[in-house]
């Protein structure tokens, strides 16, 4: 991967769960590892649902915040 | 009439010199935490332990507002540190100009007493990931975060801190290691280093599982610890990843674990006191919950002070 490629492909992956690992994403046995990287997309959908929570704190009071998340 | 006239002027120059948030003091080498808007009556209540409070700059970006009449009211009592988490320095793409403006007009506002932003990256073209993501430590990443810095410090007029990152994952393609890349950045550009000491930890768990204690001393070691001048104190969560390995997860939603405490404890018995900040931003807990840890870190903070003490008369005598 070139100085831009890494980034490309970083941001590309961390915002589509069904594609696979960006090549040269490795843990540090050298191998590549699905549930490591999965924590950037995880903290990325947690953001998003975050950001809806701040954007209505009326609907969050009455479903509450588990059901808010689920529905999110 | 002419020296009534001068005595005016000088009482009325007295006045906007107190005014001037310019004379704001540095950041004190005492216990600061992360500012939640929730905890000000609390605070107005009973801020013992804590001598300073750090915001994160995207949460004040704004013209006005109740948000802001808080921070104001804050700031006229305590020292602030500006942390930011948007200006995604590590991205291969220019910096957002536009955020850049925002950040010039809160802190030319605040006058904060620091600065700092992170070695991450939260951006692709206009897309924002509102996460610290990591980045293949080679000598043209280093260039772009070099670039970036420079322009940041520039347009600022100020010196930065820039804090080391939590990593869950490396790049095949590093050429270099992290501390190698932060010690290029901070001789590079002069700007400092903010110590996060729970990142530290975190990612040498998660890249030495079988050895992460020794690999955290070790890394601390090789870090510019005179250019360090805020530490930063956290929780995390743990995991595993599919090998069955240890995965720490900087997830700031509880207290300061054990080990990182003790890895404080060492650094500023070695490195002398620092300003450092209690972090807790998700699961944000009673006020009294997070003076708590601010409390225990003014404990070690004044064991070392006394320990300094007693070799100085000792030394004297």
């Amino acid at each position: 991967m070139n100085s831009m490629h890494w980034h490309k492909h970083f941001a590309r992956a961390l915002t589509a769960p069904d594609l696979p690992l960006p090549d040269g994403i490795i843990r540090h046995d050298g191998c590549p590892d699905l549930k490591r990287f999965n924590v950037y997309r995880n903290n990325h959908v947690m953001s998003l649902i975050s950001n809806l929570k701040d954007g209505f704190p009326l609907v969050l009071a009455i479903v509450s915040d588990d059901f808010f998340s689920y529905m999110a | 009439m002419s020296r009534l006239r001068t005595n005016i002027n000088n009482a009325i120059n007295t006045i906007i010199n107190n005014n001037d948030k310019q004379t704001k003091p540095d950041l004190p080498k005492a216990v600061g935490v992360g500012f939640k808007p929730q905890h000000l009556p609390a605070i107005a209540k009973d801020s013992n332990g804590v001598n300073w409070f750090e915001i994160h700059a995207e949460n004040y970006m704004v013209d006005g507002g109740p948000r802001k009449a808080m921070l104001e009211q804050l700031a006229m009592d305590f020292p602030i540190s500006c942390h930011g988490v948007g200006l995604s320095i590590g991205a291969p793409q220019a910096l957002d100009r536009n955020h850049l403006k925002r950040l010039v007009s809160l802190l030319n506002w605040l006058q904060p007493a620091m600065f700092s932003e992170h070695l991450a990256w939260s951006t692709h073209g206009d897309t924002f990931y509102n996460d610290l993501l990591p980045m293949p430590y080679t000598k043209p990443v280093l260039e772009q975060v070099i670039a970036h810095i420079d322009q940041v410090q520039d347009t600022l007029k100020r010196q930065i801190l820039i804090e080391n990152p939590s990593t869950y994952i490396l790049f095949a393609e590093h050429d270099m290691t992290e501390t190698d890349f932060i010690n290029a950045i901070i001789r590079r550009t002069g700007c400092g280093l903010l110590l996060d000491i729970n990142n530290v930890f975190v990612s040498t768990c998660n890249h030495n599982p079988h050895n992460h204690y020794q690999s955290a001393r070790e890394y601390l070691a090789q870090l510019p610890m005179k250019s360090v001048f805020e530490i930063h104190l956290g929780g995390h969560s743990v995991d595993k990843d599919a090998a069955g390995s240890l995965l720490l997860i900087d997830s700031h939603n509880d207290a300061v674990a054990d080990p990182v405490w003790q890895l404080y404890k060492d650094v500023i018995s070695t490195h002398g006191i620092k300003p450092t900040l209690i972090e807790w931003d998700n699961d944000v807990p009673e006020w009294h919950i997070l003076q708590r840890d601010a409390i225990k870190a003014n404990v070690m903070i004044t064991h070392i002070q006394d320990r300094t003490l007693n070799y100085e008369q000792h030394a004297l005598a």
